[in-house]
């Protein structure tokens, strides 16, 4: 169970769009339609620096595993990687439109995953800024896409419903899941990345073995769209949140659903927890950042 | 009777003839003929005649009288009078029983009235016979107690008691011992409420007559029980009984009193009193040994009967009441028994009859005057149930029940809300006050009634009365166990109530209490309740757990029509199309006639645009199935309104939009507040460019509807769109953008289905007003809510469109804005967002002609338009534009630069002025200050040696002061100037150079460049024609359907007003229909 700490109520100019929990840094990370990224204090919540270097709306964070690289990509089309200890741009790469959708860093903040208006995925070298390996999934343009923490994998999916696990060192596709009838929205890896929670229009959230490719449980309980999805350190829970403006919590264990946070205004966009996972935080179209702590 | 010999003498002999009474010969015509021979004396004919009568053969009796007064000749009339007495009294008799004809029994029903009338009249009938004898005997001898009698007897049963009783009196004054004349006193005594009077007059009797029947005990008995002396009462029956144990009445009546000693505290105690009622029935029981047909006796058997739901012999007995009733109290209390059987059967025709019948015999019969009631308001007679228990709450001003009655016909009855709840005020109110209405208030059925009605009005305060039901409910001790468990319907009820008010999770706790807690014992009941939950779960947006539901009832109850539905709608909602198509043909195999499984397929097919399809299914429904079916009707007229959308051919078009409108109009006329009929109609007449009348639909519809139907706001939004008011059409986008946010479940897939055209709509209407007003930030927001869109369809390329649009209007704008009011920051932010745009215009160029991404997707992107939703050469056009903008800008950003540098320098200049002055003001300041101490010094040093000089000194020093502040307020006044604007023209040459370049690719659309071109004077001159082309402009935009192709747009340029603006209207009808078909 969580329960609500505290909130910064126009932390951006408009919706905000995603959020990262740097764990490094512990610096929470958000973007905006506003066209900005800001970084908090992932304790006090006050804000540390604001990013610019967007010139559309920031559609995704994405810090890698020590917390001090972070990759945004924007509507621009653009991806850039900064460093979260000072602030600035390391590297900027402009792509082509539609090619930087749901990019994901990989934990060794090396590679960057991308999907492509063809619906294949792209690997770019973050060192070059170019292209180095291509994923080809069954067709569909890849919505979500997730990098595993133990960087063998990548899962992608797509638009029309299906999921594609890869085995990265292999460059191959090694599941191809149809557990969902509408466009995948959000895609998450267990810390142990032996599972993958995926998040659908047709609200419903879903759990996967990795390994084997089949479904462990199916949570319905969401009204609307799930936009997004985060894995809790424990390995055994699950946060979504919403276009019906709830976040909710299932235990994978037990398949239910075990708390519901209902404190935003508007479509909950994105979810983090912290390191130790007894944080969590929320940004949602209603401009808020919110964060809550576990409470057993 | 078998042993009465009569012996007639026969006439010149001894002998006589003896006449056996017990063979009496069915035509009394024979013996009269051997009584005229034989030249009988009268009373042999009186004698005959009184046999007759016993063997109840009246009519024989009748005319063996009449044969006897007509040819007997007597020397003295006064022989004729007993005769005459005995005839009058058989009519009196006949008069009685003209009421109980069994055949009118039968006939209850239609001709009711009509038997009434007949039998009333034959009453009189016998009524005036009998007067007419009575008169003739009265001529013959008026001292004649027996004709008195006969009289008093004949005004009592003309309901003239105080004529009867002189009747009486005068036959007691002849004969004081007279009994039967002691016994109408009596009675009337006891009718007209005299109960000491008649007491004592019974009383007078059994001392003359203690073996007399009717034994005067029960007369005696009844003065003590209205003289409220139970138990001498008793006494009496009882004593009665000992008598003459064939005595019935008086076991009656004690069977009464136990009877009503029991109900009486049953009432006060809430106990029942089972051996009082054992007395009653034991006494009961045995009156029915001594004579079942005793009208009274039935009357208590019907009773009984219905107490046992025995409906059918409790009608046998109430119809043998009837038959035997004697006086029109007995007679009314059988029809009451009858009327509460055919009630409780829900034959309302019948026991409307009757209980109108028992009223009628008896008006202070109380229950049946309130079943009457009920059946009234059962029929939809308000006005006259209302005039009934407002007469009734009149003399039973304390009458719970029909208090409660009064509250629900008045909440039935239009506008008497308001009387309504002054009647449940009264009810609750006599509930609160009156101790002895604590039992009637105790009574959950009351609160149940009042839930009911309040259901049809007011959500609120029918779960307040539900609620106190199940109070009352709950408070009965547990041991008795019928009473104490609360019924399930009324939890089904309470839940559905708070289901009804969004209270989902309250509304989930009473299903689960209205569910049996083993499932061995599923009633039918149990699986609506589960049917109910699961529809909350759906609410709840717990959609697997309504699935589960579902399967369970299906499992049960494999015809249940419904489940198959939801699972159906639930599958459909979740994008499993073929799934949902599944469901909804199982249920059209279990039931090939029902029509909403047709109406959800048919709807499924249209989500999945099938149009052609779907409306033949509709079709279907409509010819098959119900010619006016609504959903089906408002369905089509959506298609044809979709198939008119894509009609290229303008005359077809129009044909079709008709067509549409023909189909709602249909609907209309069944259904006058059809909302989405009403909206289909503004759509169909926005269309085709009513906008106007099409604005004044949709609010109306607006108006109607509330928050239900955001789609609506919508609509009015794209009419202000089409009307050029785009700050109200901005407005009502955000209103319904809001709505939509809010996420309730009647607008929860509105949100779903429309959020990405409502961005795009709010998008382009910033745009359109942002070009419009040359306002860059309008452009800022356009590009914002793009990109919203954006968000939820990514590569929808219309979208991309927009967005490089957007970006480049606003790169131009900025151009043209004067270097005075913008920054360099902004100059930088307009390249960069040319440089983005260009590169977009770039990617659309190179797009194939039917972009994969578009047509194997899942269908979210209909076929139909395959085709690129821009225009190909356009782009490109808009491509060179990007690169001429660009180096215009990248210019005015070096101009900018210098500029603000040399601003900055200005700026720099006059701060340093400004710090010069104020340094010389401070400068100034000492210095004279300095120069006034000095004169203050020179002025004291004048003071002490020149005192009468002083005033003179004085005067002259303060002019000199004056004349000093004059100088400094000039000196301050010497401020800051603006500097002017300096490069117009120049800002315009640069335009000249942009339009340039723009216009050698840019003969349509080029707006704002074109714009530029056009001398100014004749710009302000125009600004009507300006508006209009701003206004196709606007279609420049591919709007978030992707309806507008700009093809059409460019050749709409030459073709004139021959362009139809494409505007997608979408009606909620479809999407939302599944919820009101639940």
């Amino acid at each position: 169970m969580f329960t609500a700490t505290h909130e910064v109520e126009k932390a951006h100019d408009d919706g905000i769009w995603c959020v990262a929990w740097a764990k490094g840094a512990n610096l929470v990370v958000t973007g905006s339609v506003d066209e900005t990224i800001k970084c908090w204090n992932g304790d006090t919540g006050d804000l540390v620096r604001t990013l610019k270097g967007h010139c559309l709306g920031v559609n995704a964070v994405d810090a890698d595993a020590t917390g001090r690289r972070l990759l945004s990509t924007s509507l621009d089309h653009s991806m850039i990687l900064w460093n979260l200890d000072t602030g600035e741009q390391v590297t900027r790469i402009q792509t082509n439109p539609v090619e930087t959708w749901g990019a994901q860093l990989a934990p060794e903040g090396d590679i960057i995953a991308a999907g492509s208006q063809t619906g294949d995925v792209n690997l770019w070298s973050v060192e070059t800024g170019g292209k180095i390996q291509v994923l080809k999934t069954s067709g569909d343009f890849s919505m979500a896409i997730a990098y595993s923490p133990n960087g063998k994998y990548v899962a992608c999916g797509s638009k029309a419903g299906a999921i594609d696990i890869f085995d990265v060192e292999m460059g191959k596709l090694i599941h191809s899941l149809h557990g969902h009838s509408m466009a995948i929205r959000t895609l998450a890896f267990s810390p142990d990345s032996a599972q993958l929670y995926s998040g659908s229009d047709d609200h419903r959230v879903q759990v996967y073995d990795v390994q084997h490719g089949e479904t462990i449980a199916t949570f319905s309980g969401h009204g609307s769209w799930v936009l997004s999805v985060a894995s809790h350190g424990d390995g055994t829970h699950v946060a979504s949140g919403s276009a019906d403006r709830t976040i909710k919590l299932w235990d994978v264990r037990a398949r239910q659903c075990v708390d519901t946070l209902t404190h935003h205004t508007d479509q909950v966009w994105g979810l983090a927890f912290n390191a130790k996972s007894n944080q969590l935080v929320s940004v949602s179209e209603d401009k808020s950042v919110r964060w809550y702590k576990a409470v057993v | 009777m078998a042993d009465t010999i009569i012996e007639l003498p026969l006439q010149g002999s001894d002998n006589v003839l003896e006449i056996d009474c017990s063979q009496l010969p069915e035509q009394s015509n024979e013996l009269c003929d051997i009584l005229i021979q034989e030249e009988a004396p009268l009373k042999f004919y009186l004698q005959l005649a009184v046999e007759y009568y016993r063997q109840h053969q009246a009519d024989e009796a009748i005319s063996m009288l009449k044969m006897g007064l007509a040819n007997v000749k007597v020397p003295d009339p006064i022989e004729k009078v007993p005769l005459i007495n005995c005839l009058a009294a058989i009519y009196l008799q006949k008069a009685r029983r003209a009421r109980h004809n069994p055949l009118q029994v039968a006939a209850v029903g239609s001709a009711t009235t009509a038997a009434d009338d007949a039998a009333a009249s034959e009453r009189d009938q016998y009524l005036e016979l009998a007067t007419a004898l009575f008169n003739e005997a009265d001529r013959i001898d008026s001292q004649q107690p027996l004709t008195w009698l006969g009289k008093g007897t004949l005004y009592w049963l003309r309901r003239q008691s105080d004529l009867a009783l002189d009747q009486f009196r005068g036959a007691l004054e002849q004969d004081p011992h007279n009994i039967a004349a002691k016994f109408g006193v009596a009675r009337i005594q006891f009718h007209s409420k005299k109960y000491r009077e008649a007491l004592a007059s019974y009383q007078e009797l059994l001392r003359y007559r203690p073996a007399h029947v009717p034994d005067p005990r029960l007369g005696i008995g009844l003065c003590f029980y209205k003289l409220g002396m139970i138990k001498e009462a008793k006494h009496a029956f009882e004593r009665a009984i000992q008598v003459n144990p064939q005595e019935l009445s008086a076991r009656v009546l004690l069977a009464i009193m136990y009877f009503n000693e029991f109900k009486t505290q049953l009432v006060k105690s809430g106990q029942p009193n089972t051996p009082i009622l054992e007395i009653g029935m034991d006494y009961l029981k045995s009156a029915v040994t001594l004579n079942q047909r005793h009208p009274v006796v039935s009357d208590l058997l019907a009773d009984y009967f219905f107490t046992r739901q025995d409906p059918a012999n409790s009608l046998a007995f109430a119809c043998s009441g009837i038959i035997n009733a004697d006086t029109p109290a007995i007679e009314a209390e059988s029809h009451y028994q009858a009327a509460r059987n055919y009630h409780r059967l829900e034959d309302y025709e019948r026991a409307f009859d009757h209980y109108q019948r028992a009223v009628k015999l008896n008006a202070t019969h109380h229950l049946a005057r309130f079943g009457l009631g009920q059946v009234l308001l059962h029929r939809q007679k308000l006005p006259e149930a209302l005039a009934l228990f407002e007469q009734f709450v009149e003399m039973h001003p304390t009458c719970i029940e029909a208090w409660n009655m009064l509250g629900a016909i008045h909440a039935r009855l239009p506008s008497h809300q308001a009387q309504a709840l002054q009647a449940f005020d009264r009810v609750l109110q006599l509930v609160a006050t009156d101790s002895a209405n604590e039992a009637l208030a105790n009574d959950p059925g009351l609160f149940i009634d009042m839930g009911k009605t309040y259901e049809q009005t007011n959500l609120a305060q029918a779960l307040k009365a539900y609620e106190k039901a199940i109070a009352l409910y709950s408070q009965h001790p547990p041991d008795t166990e019928s009473t104490s468990r609360v019924p399930v319907e009324l939890y089904n009820n309470v839940g559905a109530l708070h289901h009804a008010l969004h209270n989902y999770d309250t509304a989930a706790t009473f299903y689960e209490k209205a569910q049996p807690s083993s499932t061995a014992e599923k009633t039918p009941m149990a699986y609506t309740v589960m049917y109910n939950l699961a529809r909350l779960r759906e609410y709840q947006r717990r959609p697997g757990e309504a699935q589960e539901l579902y399967r369970q009832i299906m499992a049960a109850h494999p015809a249940y029509l419904d489940a198959y539905l939801r699972l159906g709608v639930i599958a459909q909602e979740s994008g499993q199309a073929p799934n949902a198509e599944g469901w909804y043909l199982d249920a059209q195999d279990i039931d090939g006639q029902a029509v909403l499984p047709q109406v959800l397929t048919g709807l499924l097919q249209v989500d999945r645009k099938q149009l052609r399809p779907a409306r033949h299914t509709l079709e279907r429904v409509l010819k098959d199935c119900d010619r006016h079916e609504l959903y089906s009707l408002v369905a089509i007229g959506n298609i044809y309104l979709k198939t008119a959308r894509n009609e290229p051919q303008k005359e077809l078009r129009i044909k079709l939009y008709q067509r549409a409108i023909e189909f709602f109009d249909t609907v209309l006329g069944r259904d006058s507040k059809n909302l989405y009929a009403a909206q289909g109609v503004g759509i169909a007449l926005a269309e085709r460019g009513a906008y106007s009348d099409a604005g004044v639909i949709f609010n109306h519809v607006r108006e109607a509807c509330g928050d239900a139907l955001p789609m609506v706001t919508l609509n009015l939004g794209h009419v202000a769109m089409e009307q050029g008011l785009y700050r109200n059409a901005i407005y009502l986008y955000e209103t319904c953008l809001r709505k939509a946010s809010q996420f309730t479940p009647s607008n929860r897939v509105f949100q779903q289905v429309f959020s990405k055209e409502l961005f795009m709509s709010l998008s382009r209407a910033h745009y359109v007003m942002g070009k419009t007003d040359k306002n860059p930030q309008s452009m800022r927001h356009a590009l914002t809510q793009a990109q919203k869109a954006s968000a939820l369809d990514p590569t929808d390329l219309a979208t991309l469109y927009d967005i490089a649009l957007i970006e480049q209007t606003f790169a131009q704008l900025v151009s043209e804005k004067s270097a005075d009011f913008r920054s360099t920051s902004d100059v930088r932010k307009a390249i960069a967002h040319l440089e983005h745009s260009k590169r977009l215009f770039e990617f659309l160029v190179k797009q194939p002609s039917a972009p994969a991404a578009n047509g194997t997707s899942t269908g979210a992107k209909p076929g139909p338009f395959a085709a690129l939703p821009y225009d190909k050469k356009l782009t490109e056009q808009r491509v060179n534009f990007s690169e001429s903008l660009l180096s215009k800008l990248k210019k005015h950003l070096e101009e900018q630069q210098k500029l603000e540098t040399a601003r900055e320098s200005t700026i720099e200049a006059t701060r340093r002025k400004r710090e010069e002055d104020r340094l010389r003001r401070q400068a100034e300041e000492v210095e004279r200050e300095q120069a006034q101490a000095e004169e203050r010094r020179l002025v004291e040093e004048e003071r002490q040696r020149l005192q009468e000089k002083v005033r003179q000194e004085m005067q002259e020093l303060s002019q000199t002061a004056a004349a000093d502040s004059d100088d400094d307020a000039k000196r301050k006044s010497k401020g800051k100037k603006k500097s002017r604007p300096r490069n117009r023209e120049h800002v315009g040459n640069e335009d000249e150079d942009g339009f340039a370049s723009g216009g050698d690719n840019d003969h349509h659309d080029d707006d704002a460049a074109g714009g530029e071109a056009i001398p100014k004077r004749k710009r302000t001159a125009k600004p009507r024609l300006r508006r209009r082309k701003v206004l196709q402009e606007g279609g420049d935009l591919v709007s978030g359907g992707g309806l507008e192709d700009e093809g059409d747009d460019e050749q709409s340029a030459t073709n004139g007003e021959e362009h139809t603006p494409r505007k997608k209207y979408k009606s909620k009808a479809f999407v939302e229909s599944d919820d009101d078909s639940s």
